[in-house]
């Protein structure tokens, strides 16, 4: 055999052997082009920049990097922080008490608002009806999320319950009305958007799609407190913190043994496909590496009762007991469950599902020990 | 080509009034959901994915209400309600010129 024919081989080898390496936490999609992936590697530096005072952090601010707590166990990952939502739920309407600083509460505030208001965090508003604790999701296949056709998600909807399962779902609505799927009370209708609104909220730095600092507890911002001039991040690098989380993949599920298939089985059976729908499909896009790609989901993106256990704050059409289906991706890397972190195992977060997700969690707790254990090797590969 | 320069200057002069004006009455819509009424005017949320603010709207007598074909009074409109506010920037702030309700499934 010639050289040549061995060294073609083993380019081929390779390959092939690239070709199948899974997906890692962190990764960006397959199939983007050089640039595309020029953009997440530019767009990764943005996200994982560390803001301060002179560069727009604040003056309220949960952290000073969006890397900060999106890390684990890649930029992009889940976090250990856990930050605190407030609204009100008066006569059936959602006041999300924009008025009193909105309802996302800063746990942080700048040196200098500091110094002015004699204040280390946001006031909790007197008006809030709700609290609400919320742990730091991963982000990962959120721009496949964002390109499931409406209707799609719109064809799961079943309201009045009128297939009698039990479950019912319904969509939830942005302020201007536009389908909600993003948040976990599917709340923002876009990635964009949920981005950008997170500069805002959560680092307190203006951009030009939101170039306005919120009030402080419905007080104007001191003057010489906040002196960056608004906008302050340019669109360039809002776009580009919006490629690298539009470009990071979904994790490749881990391999199924006998085990982890028969839970699988049994994750259908029992009913929990019902909400967390395995597969969802993308609509068209011009990028090639999100045009019309089907991907394990495990999300309705819909609003679900879960019971008063779970209950916390209204945000939009959504109740305080109604949640958005939670898709189940990266499972394997996360240290608790549920939207507040309170479960420490998948057996303790399935416990806690009631109302709408009740039937399931009684059928789940009816298993064999080894149904059981099938089922959540399966939950671990995800 | 000093004269094309010329020619050019004098007419960038002569735009500049009309791009200003244009500038001046450039619509401002606002999509969003009342949160309150009040007599002459309305509160609007609006904003960008968490971070919503609210836009304070005057609704003087001329104000045109409508959800379709049917017309309202802003009396009508009422905290939840998902509009469209089409308004002109005054020295006052925004006045609304038509305000549509939108049906949303």
């Amino acid at each position: 055999m010639s050289r040549a024919v061995v060294c073609s081989a083993v380019a081929a080898l390779c390959l092939a052997a690239a070709c199948h390496r899974p997906v890692r936490p962190g990764d960006p999609l397959r199939g983007l082009t050089r640039e595309q992936r020029d953009r997440f590697a530019r767009g990764k530096a943005v996200f994982e920049r560390t803001f301060k005072p002179e560069t727009g952090l604040g003056p309220l601010f949960n952290s000073t990097s969006c890397g900060e707590c999106h890390e684990n166990p890649k930029t992009g990952g889940r976090g250990d922080e856990v930050e605190v939502h407030a609204t009100a739920f008066r006569a059936k309407l959602c006041d999300p008490l924009v008025q009193e600083g909105g309802f996302v509460i800063q746990q942080h505030t700048t040196p200098a608002l500091e110094q002015a208001l004699g204040i280390a965090q946001e006031p909790f508003p007197p008006s809030a009806t709700g609290r609400a604790m919320r742990t730091t999701t991963a982000i990962f296949a959120r721009g496949l999320l964002d390109l499931v056709p409406d209707a799609d998600i719109l064809a799961y909807a079943d309201p009045e319950d009128r297939n009698h399962d039990g479950i019912s779902g319904r969509p939830n609505r942005s302020v201007d009305g536009r389908l909600g799927r993003f948040g976990r009370k599917a709340f923002v209708p876009t990635l964009a958007e949920f981005n950008a609104g997170a500069f805002v909220a959560e680092m307190g730095v203006t951009n030009p799609a939101q170039p306005t600092e919120e009030n402080i507890g419905g007080k104007p911002i001191p003057p010489g407190v906040d002196p960056v001039p608004d906008p302050e991040i340019e669109q360039a690098a809002l776009d580009l913190t919006d490629d690298f989380v539009r470009f990071l993949a979904r994790p490749t599920l881990a391999k199924l043994g006998r085990k982890g298939r028969h839970g699988r089985h049994l994750f259908a059976e029992i009913g929990c496909a019902a909400c967390h729908v395995p597969t969802l499909r993308t609509g068209p896009s011009p990028i090639h590496a999100l045009d019309r790609k089907e991907f394990p989901a495990y999300t309705d993106l819909l609003l679900h009762d879960m019971g008063p256990d779970l209950a916390d704050i209204c945000l939009g059409r959504a109740t305080p007991p109604e949640f958005r289906t939670e898709p189940l991706i990266d499972l394997r890397d996360a240290k608790s469950f549920l939207h507040d972190g309170r479960a420490t195992t998948l057996e303790q977060a399935i416990a806690a599902h009631g109302g709408e997700g009740s039937g399931a969690r009684d059928r789940f707790g009816a298993l064999a020990p080894a149904e059981r254990s099938a089922l959540i090797a399966f939950l671990e590969s995800l | 080509m000093k004269h094309l320069a010329r020619v050019v200057a004098l007419a960038a002069v002569a735009l500049l009034p009309a791009a200003a004006s244009a500038q001046a009455e450039e619509p401002h819509t606002y999509r969003g959901t009342v949160h309150t009424v009040q007599p002459g005017a309305l509160d609007l949320i609006t904003g960008v994915g968490y971070a919503l603010r609210v836009v304070h709207i005057r609704t003087p007598a001329t104000t045109v209400v409508a959800r379709g074909s049917a017309s309202l009074h802003v009396s009508e409109l009422k905290p939840g309600d998902v509009v469209q506010a089409d308004c002109r920037l005054t020295d006052t702030g925004l006045v609304a010129e038509r305000i549509e309700q939108r049906e949303t499934r």
